[in-house]
């Protein structure tokens, strides 16, 4: 068996996994599953062994313990009060600009982003907050779903951001290298979002009807005060990282400090929403846990085989141009995104297409990006994408699920857009990262 | 069958309280890193401890958290096709993976019981900095996460079974929703139309 | 028929002109019969997991560094050097060859359950700091990050001393986390690009090869080699050690001879002695761990008595 193409051995262990996924298996049992079948196979008792060696350096690793604590402010600032007061702000600050709504939902989105490590958060909590607010002003259904779908999908784009503490554990990038150069293209992509609604409420100003009540000046400067908890927040979290002051990890330990005293000066803390919080981030990080687990080891045996080596070397003899094998990676991953979970996406091809993408001789930060912004898509295509769950999920029965899904449409081709400026222009991502490092 | 009830009655209020116990360890993480923090920044006396400390607290809070994502059906899985299976389809699908996962599983117990013990032999300290504080403890973590998320997919295998052969059996886990929704936010998600459809992944 | 053997190191691509000539000559030798599989650090287990994964026969030859199993096997922190333990290549060279310590390290590793097969000799290890060191006084009031026994000794002189893995130190060192650094030599420093942020080399004087690695095999797969096949490995092995080190020592005067990269300066000659002075008290802990360890101790003072340094 040894001696068997390493392609070949490859080719199936990953056939077997889809299957077994096919068949419903969850992610982790799927990996482990065919990788303890495969390392048998291959390398007798001694491979079954990489199983505990893998284990033991996902659990022995001081970057992941950011995960759970990214997981838990997140949480704690759903529960705390931000949002209705953001909604709040821009309703008086922009309430009567022609899709005035619609822009002060992406700038929530953005701001919700760079407190929060998982997507979602933002697309709960503002499907519903602001989805009734601008329908019940005669928005037009679609325009504002999309938004709030694409809005929400910023989260792991702009930092903190969990994907990208999984993808720079995998890739052995520096998490604040990668959370650097995803805060530009993350701000691009909104502006986008932002000139979209602008073009169109301009072209039909009844998609984005301007607010009638009117506020005056002193009520919507006393409004801005929303801004500074915030505002203070993202600057200590984020400068913290970006600006090296302390590691990820601690950036996450006040992150999640700092979103508690946030709740508990809004009053909102309670042992109910602290049992809520710790609870659910015991349960996503279980998942996260085994899943890792399941992908090194599985990723070690096909690594083990010399897989990468090998198609890196197809790469070379076929003469393939570099950007087209990029761009061949870009496809796969909008069509995995359609189907696959986010998470299971970035365990399975990271460690076969990073190196590639390392001897092809990119910048593997770039390449982080761009992955980044597949996964944005991989939110919002059909028939699975979280936002387009949690948008069902929270959104009106007037909002069908064919709705849903035609709201998305434009969203994607925006992301599409942002994607590939960023493949043609690398220096949108890269461009800060290499100002501070 | 009462006593399949009883049986899935306890084993997941094993993993609940697996579960519900070690949940505090997120809180532990936060104290630890930022009494870190602040002897490092303000006291100007970092201390020895912290990184390894919280990087044990976390090895061991995730791989423990797994019988309880499990018991919550947390692990995420592709519903494409799964979801589309009739009831007694996806049954038999979950025989499969179980089955073949509890072996899987009990290969994985028996080396992580060897590799816990031969840390324990020489009682093994980690070498990182000069706290050197001993590893046997975290790698017998190990084991027993891995015990306990036997245990819990033995009973995910039951359910199975049970569905596949079309033997009645009240399943204690029946009413529960699972549900990424914060029901604080989202009280309608109470209301049986609304949950219906929710996403139960995670 | 073909063997193919694991071979995993725990250092990157960067020594990859090295492990291509080792390979080749593996190959040559045994007229293609014998071939070597080589995985950089981290690729299929992590540095820490070298011994057990050998001893499992996950891979099938580890070339490591004591410090990464001492937790496992007593002698690990003594054989990867103690500070004030050898002051030159040859001197570290002798002390390994000599027949006493060749055999507590093979008797050490059997126990552990892995076949010794010889040692690679390091190279600089040395403060690397932001502002210029003249003293062990000036250290006093900065961050220096270190590993345990290194940082026992500073943390004996009351020089605070921090724990950072390596792909953090330059982040840590540009923005003030830490003042210091001792890591490694010129050429390290320079490929972390450290020297965009600290400049000053200072030579302590207090162990030169800073460290040492070891090789170890699966003892399964090993006996399971021809005499001749064995030969050809020790032999291969040996080359690829002797590359490493001149490697090193190439790379380091290299840096040396830009001129511009690091500013270096020694330690002055009555603080590094009070260095090994303090090291004593790290060398009788270590002594006091095993019975074997107080043996190999004892044959390191005793080199140390003979060279004039104790
Ligand atoms: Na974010
Ligand atoms: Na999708």
């Amino acid at each position: 068996m040894e001696n068997l193409d390493p392609l070949a051995i490859t080719g199936i262990m990953f056939a077997s996994m889809l299957v077994l996924m096919a068949l419903g298996a969850p992610l982790a049992w799927a990996l482990t599953i065919c990788g303890i079948g495969s390392a048998y196979a291959i390398y007798g008792d001694g491979g079954l062994d990489l199983l505990i060696s893998s284990t033991f350096s996902a659990m022995d690793n001081f970057l992941l313990v950011a995960l759970p604590l990214f997981i838990f402010m997140g949480l704690v600032l759903q529960r705390s009060g931000i949002t209705d007061d953001l909604f709040e702000m821009i309703h008086k600050l922009m309430g009567r600009l022609p899709g005035g709504l619609g822009i002060g939902t992406v700038v929530i989105c953005a701001l919700i982003a760079a407190m929060a490590g998982v997507s979602g958060a933002a697309t709960v909590s503002l499907g519903i907050i602001a989805l009734p607010a601008m329908l019940s002003r005669g928005y037009d259904k679609r325009l504002v779903t999309g938004t709030i779908m694409a809005g929400g999908a910023l989260g792991f784009l702009i930092p903190p951001s969990v994907l990208m503490i999984i993808y720079a554990f995998l890739s052995r990038d520096s998490v604040g290298k990668l959370f650097a150069a995803g805060l530009v293209p993350g701000l691009m992509l909104a502006g986008i979002y932002i000139i979209y609604i602008l073009i169109r409420c301009r072209i039909n100003p009844t998609l984005g009807p301007p607010a009638e009540e009117q506020f005056t000046t002193s009520e919507k400067l006393k409004s801005l005060r929303f801004l500074i908890a915030p505002g203070l927040l993202i600057f200590t979290v984020l400068g913290c990282i970006i600006g090296g002051v302390t590691s990820p990890s601690e950036a996450s330990a006040i992150g999640a400090f700092g979103a508690l005293l946030i709740a508990a000066v809004q009053r909102r803390v309670s042992w109910d929403m602290l049992r809520y919080v710790m609870l659910s981030t015991t349960k996503l990080m279980g998942m996260l846990m085994w899943i890792t687990i399941a992908a090194v080891f599985f990723s070690k045996i096909y690594v083990g085989v010399g897989a990468g080596m090998v198609v890196g070397e197809l790469i070379e003899d076929y003469d393939l141009s570099p950007n087209l094998v990029i761009i061949a990676m870009l496809v796969a991953y909008f069509i995995l995104g359609m189907f696959l979970d986010d998470f299971a996406i970035v365990f399975i091809t990271v460690p076969l297409f990073v190196p590639i993408v390392k001897d092809l001789g990119f910048d593997t930060t770039w390449f982080a990006v761009l992955f980044i912004l597949s996964m944005q898509s991989a939110y919002l295509t059909p028939p699975f994408g979280y936002n387009l769950f949690y948008m069902r999920s929270v959104a009106p029965k007037s909002i069908t699920i064919v709705d849903i899904y035609w709201a998305a449409l434009p969203f994607v081709a925006l992301q599409i857009l942002g994607l590939a400026l960023v493949f043609m222009f690398p220096q949108i991502a890269l461009w800060l990262p290499s100002l501070i490092f | 069958m009462a006593w399949v009830t009883r049986y899935l009655v306890a084993q997941d209020g094993l993993s609940e309280y697996v579960g519900r116990a070690i949940s505090w360890l997120t809180v532990a993480m936060i104290g630890v890193l930022m009494i870190e923090i602040v002897s490092r920044y303000f006291l100007d006396a970092p201390t020895l401890w912290a990184h390894e400390t919280s990087t044990m607290l976390y090895g061991a809070f995730c791989m423990l958290a797994g019988c309880y994502t499990l018991r919550h059906r947390g692990h995420v899985r592709s519903e494409v096709i799964w979801g589309a299976l009739p009831e007694r389809g996806r049954a038999f699908c979950d025989v499969l993976i179980f089955s073949s996962g509890a072996v899987v599983l009990a290969i994985f117990l028996k080396l992580s019981i060897t590799f816990a013990a031969e840390s324990w032999a020489v009682l093994e300290y980690s070498n990182k900095s000069m706290w050197q504080p001993p590893l046997y403890p975290i790698k017998t973590v190990i084991p027993i996460a891995v015990g306990l998320i036997l245990l819990q997919s033995l009973a995910e295998l039951l359910r199975a079974l049970l569905t596949l052969l079309k033997i009645d059996y009240d399943d204690p886990r029946e009413n529960e929703i699972e549900s990424d929704i914060d029901p604080e936010l989202l009280p309608s998600i109470l209301d049986g139309d609304t949950a219906a459809a929710v996403d139960t992944k995670r | 028929d073909t063997t193919r053997l694991r071979f995993h190191t725990f250092m990157g691509t960067e020594i990859d002109p090295i492990i291509e000539t080792f390979q080749d000559t593996v190959k040559e030798k045994s007229g293609g019969d014998l071939r070597v599989q080589v995985f950089h650090g981290g690729e299929l287990v992590a540095s820490d997991q070298l011994l057990e994964a050998t001893s499992k026969g996950s891979i099938d030859i580890a070339h490591g560094v004591g410090s990464y199993w001492s937790g496992q096997v007593d002698i690990g922190n003594i054989e990867a050097g103690l500070p004030g333990g050898w002051t030159s290549l040859e001197e570290a060279r002798a002390f390994f060859d000599s027949e006493p310590v060749d055999t507590i390290l093979t008797e050490a590793y059997e126990e552990a359950g892995v076949v010794y097969l010889g040692k690679a000799y390091g190279h600089d290890y040395d403060l690397l700091t932001k502002e210029p060191v003249t003293s062990l006084e000036d250290l006093k009031t900065r961050k220096i990050r270190a590993t345990s026994q290194i940082a026992k000794v500073l943390g004996s002189f009351d020089i605070p001393t921090v724990y950072l893995p390596a792909g953090e130190l330059y982040i840590a060192l540009s923005t003030g986390v830490i003042d210091g650094a001792i890591y490694g030599g010129p050429i390290e420093y320079e490929q972390l690009k450290l020297n965009e942020t600290a400049t000053h080399y200072t030579r302590l004087n207090m162990l030169m090869p800073g460290w040492t690695d070891t090789f170890i095999a699966n003892p399964e797969k090993w006996n399971a080699l021809s005499d001749e096949h064995k030969a050809i490995m020790e032999d291969a092995i040996a080359q690829y050690a002797t590359d490493l080190n001149e490697w090193l020592a190439a790379g380091n005067q290299s840096v040396v001879d830009k001129g511009d990269v690091f500013e270096f300066s020694v330690l002055p000659e009555e603080d590094s002695k009070q260095l090994t002075v303090a090291a004593q008290e790290v060398w009788q802990e270590e002594a006091d761990r095993s019975e074997r360890n107080a043996k190999l101790i004892e044959l390191l003072i005793e080199n140390a008595k003979a060279q004039g340094r104790l």
